[in-house]
């Protein structure tokens, strides 16, 4: 079963009324769909709330989705309309910055922040969040070396299962247990900082 | 060393098979496993929390700048507040299957259209070419040789007298002018052109040149039936 086969299945379960496995489809991709509106829009606020907005939008058209494309290739048009079309309104209302982005009268440049502060985070969060950035840094170094391999070339390349065992030389079943153990052995490691949930 | 002890806790408290089709699932790499798809929905907890972690690996290997959060409560919020008419699965639901069933329909009926439209066609050609209309068996009209009483007349254009034995176009025709000058009916044809007194005009003896500009606007084929009348009224004026 590949992705769109996954995805289709869930779909299937979503429009006969299964909410969880709509819940599925949100958690797989509400990550990537933050960060692909984050590339039309620079207020963090206004990018979750359109991103919230893609999904409920993909929910309401459920029935009309035929599965002539992958979900995703769906939910990604969806995304990349729901953004442009708030910089249509936000170009119409005459400004390009929500009240929350931090703009200044005197520029229009965003106010430079850490990240975390700009949806509201306070300073313990923030400092949270940089301790947790650590402890991950800390432990992907600390991983084997086979294991932080297979884990760098899914993540940083995007390569498939067999394409990592085909650069690593070993079976796929290796390449799969070596990434499930690496990211168990960083979960492992930033435990004590169980906040980050 | 840690991986071995995290391994074996995942093993020892079982739940080790699950998350390991979490991560396939989280990289697409969830091949033949069917049922899989209903674990990950019965345990959706266990999948959000692996997901956010998987995401949190992944972001800080390839340096996103853009921190991501999880919404998943906040959509369900908001999904909680559409009318439940409007939710997938109240009604009008259809199954994926469903739609191609549909879809599938919709081609065959473009289909039976289709060659029913070309049926249609081919039949209207296939009549149009080889079907027989009264009009088309019956001998094309042609044109006779002219006879001599043709002969006579075409002459008699050109001649000042009609010849002898030629027989009159009309029989007893009414002369239009001879009728206007009084002289009755005649049955001779009659070159001489002569205008009304109205035509001519009264005391003076001359044609009344409104009458006959008249007649000219009013009747311009005048001039095509009767050349002569119309270079005397010219000559008149």
């Amino acid at each position: 079963m590949s992705a769109e086969e996954t995805d289709k299945a869930l779909v299937a379960r979503a429009r006969k009324g299964d909410r969880r496995a709509f819940d599925l489809l949100v958690l797989k991709y509400q990550h990537r769909v933050q960060r692909l509106i984050a590339r039309y829009i620079r207020d963090p606020g206004q990018v979750q709330d359109l991103a919230q907005e893609t999904f409920i939008k993909a929910y309401r058209a459920l029935e009309r989705f035929r599965g002539d494309s992958a979900f995703y290739t769906w939910i990604y048009r969806i995304a990349v309309n729901t953004a442009k079309n708030q910089l249509a309104s936000d170009a119409r209302g005459g400004y390009f910055l929500s009240l929350n982005s931090g703009g200044s009268d005197e520029s229009d440049e965003p106010m430079v922040e850490p990240e975390a502060l700009r949806d509201g985070a306070t300073p313990d969060a923030v400092a949270a969040t940089e301790e947790l950035k650590s402890a991950i840094d800390r432990a992907i170094s600390d991983l084997p070396e086979d294991l932080r391999t297979a884990l760098t070339l899914r993540e940083m390349e995007g390569l498939s299962y067999d394409e990592i065992a085909s650069v690593m030389a070993c079976p796929i079943g290796t390449v799969r247990s070596r990434i499930f153990r690496a990211r168990e052995a960083v979960e492992q490691s930033i435990e004590p900082l169980k906040s980050w949930g | 060393m840690k991986v071995a002890a995290v391994t074996n806790k995942e093993q020892a408290h079982g739940s080790a098979s699950t998350s390991e089709v979490i991560s396939e699932w989280w990289d697409d790499e969830l091949h033949g496993a069917h049922d899989w798809v209903e674990a990950l929905a019965e345990d959706v907890e266990l999948t959000r929390e692996r997901a956010r972690l998987y995401d949190l690996i992944g972001s800080r290997l390839r340096g996103d700048a853009h921190p991501t959060h999880d919404m998943l409560d906040g959509i369900n919020a908001r999904l909680d507040q559409i009318p439940a008419a409007e939710h997938p699965g109240r009604g009008n639901v259809i199954s994926l299957d469903a739609a191609r069933t549909r879809r599938l329909r919709r081609v065959w009926q473009g289909a039976i259209a289709a060659s029913l439209f070309a049926a249609v066609t081919a039949v209207g050609l296939t009549l149009s070419t080889t079907g027989h209309s009264p009009s088309d068996s019956t001998t094309p009209l042609q044109a006779s040789a002219p006879t001599e009483n043709d002969r006579a007349v075409m002459a008699s254009l050109h001649a000042d007298e009609v010849p002898a034995g030629a027989s009159p176009v009309v029989e007893a025709p009414i002369s239009p002018l001879a009728a206007i000058d009084g002289e009755g009916m005649s049955s001779k044809v009659s070159n001489r052109v002569t205008l009304p007194d109205w035509a001519r005009g009264g005391s003076s003896n001359r044609s009344d040149p409104y009458v006959v500009t008249h007649y000219r606007t009013a009747s311009p084929e005048f001039g095509t039936v009767m050349p002569e009348a119309r270079a005397a009224a010219f000559a008149r004026e």
